[in-house]
């Protein structure tokens, strides 16, 4: 299914804190997980990813740092900050009260079964 | 594997970023995302040039992303070296500026063989002179206010006498070295310098150069000041009409804004040349 792109928009920093939240990730894993994890449903423009990694290193959120990986090629690799682990606890409740409230509304809108 | 496309694709991405080292570093970073998407490709069997368009469809547009990028990478850094490459060339100019300067003072004060400093009085173009006997005064008086450290270096003078109509028959000039350090660029070229005066133990007064009319015989303090070091300057001031043949000692006073100021120069404790 194809999402509204302004529907993920403002959930991609939580999405890649969360994806970092299991493990120290580069960019193409972190783009093979979110589809993995969603199964292919987020289609993330990868060039974007950067950009947002990059604010999140510069917020402190999230450290980055190169390291080669098992095919022998050189990565920047990122990991999860203290900090950048107290964001996602935030942003995940955030996330929980906002979707627990759309929810609610589309409940009480009682729209009938397809 | 190599693309020209990728390439492109990178190069417009980072764009926008004005710090080479970072630019550098995230162009790096995405054409080896590119590279691991396209042999992922390449591996499950698509066609290379099918799979370098499907690499670049998922990386989306690169203006989008170069525009994104340009705001995440702020040009601080940019501006900060921008900032510090001008200070460099203002730096380079004025050293440039200082050297014709540094030369001049290097010229007029010739430091020491031995324990005794020289002074090589200022040349003065006059027909038919046809006698002159230089003395040398001790000085290395030092002083201290607002920053400003004072070292008297030289003092020396010189009795002329000359043929040449046009000019004074004879004689007496008097000049002085001081080695003004500041480490506040801005106060090294103050107009404390004209603000001097000067007196000596028989009681004449040289005036400031500010506040004492010029001209006739008036005694009168004036001078030049010669960049010779990065936080020093060197002042070379001269006596006009000088008059303190016979005196012990000279001392440059300055004593404006409540601050007192004082470099002596002891005229018996030179030598005479």
């Amino acid at each position: 299914m194809k999402f509204d792109k302004t529907l993920i928009g403002g959930s991609t920093a939580l999405l890649v804190l969360s994806l970092l939240s299991d493990g120290d990730k580069y960019g193409y894993e972190m783009v093979l997980e979110l589809a993995r994890r969603s199964d292919n449903a987020f289609e993330l423009k990868e060039g974007t990813l950067y950009p947002l990694l990059h604010a999140l290193e510069n917020a402190g959120d999230v450290r980055a740092y190169p390291r080669t990986s098992p095919s022998g090629r050189e990565r920047r690799y990122y990991s999860l900050t203290g900090k950048g682990r107290r964001r996602l606890m935030e942003k995940t409740e955030e996330w929980r009260i906002f979707s627990e409230s759309v929810n609610a509304v589309l409940r009480a809108s009682a729209l009938p079964d397809a | 594997m190599e693309s020209i496309r990728f390439r492109r694709w990178c190069s417009l991405a980072v764009s926008g970023i004005r710090y080479k080292p970072d630019r550098e570093r995230v162009y790096a970073e995405l054409y080896g995302h590119m590279e691991d998407r396209y042999e992922a490709l390449t591996e499950a069997g698509v066609p290379p040039e099918e799979a370098e368009s499907r690499v670049l469809a998922a990386m989306g547009s690169a203006e989008e992303t170069s525009n994104i990028l340009e705001r995440v990478h702020r040009p601080y850094w940019a501006w900060a070296l921008w900032a510090a490459r001008c200070l460099l060339l203002i730096a380079l100019l004025l050293a440039l500026l200082s050297v014709p300067r540094w030369i001049m003072a290097q010229d007029i004060v010739k430091l020491p063989e031995g324990q005794r400093e020289t002074f090589a009085l200022p040349y003065r173009e006059a027909q038919g002179i046809r006698d002159t006997r230089t003395f040398y005064a001790k000085p290395m008086s030092r002083a201290s206010s607002d920053g400003y450290r004072f070292i008297l270096t030289c003092a020396a003078g010189r009795h002329i006498e000359c043929d040449d109509p046009d000019w004074i028959e004879e004689h007496d000039e008097f000049y002085l070295a001081v080695e003004v350090f500041n480490l506040r660029p801005w106060a090294q070229y103050s107009g404390i310098l004209r603000e001097f005066c000067a007196v000596d133990s028989l009681g004449n007064v040289y005036g400031a150069f500010n506040r004492t009319p010029h001209g006739g015989d008036t005694p009168l303090l004036s001078g030049n000041a010669y960049r010779t070091g990065l936080c020093t300057v060197t002042w070379i001031l001269s006596l006009r009409n000088f008059r303190s043949q016979g005196a012990e000692w000279i001392e440059l006073r300055y004593d404006q804004g409540g601050r007192d100021i004082r470099l002596c120069v002891d005229l018996k404790g030179g030598g005479t040349e």
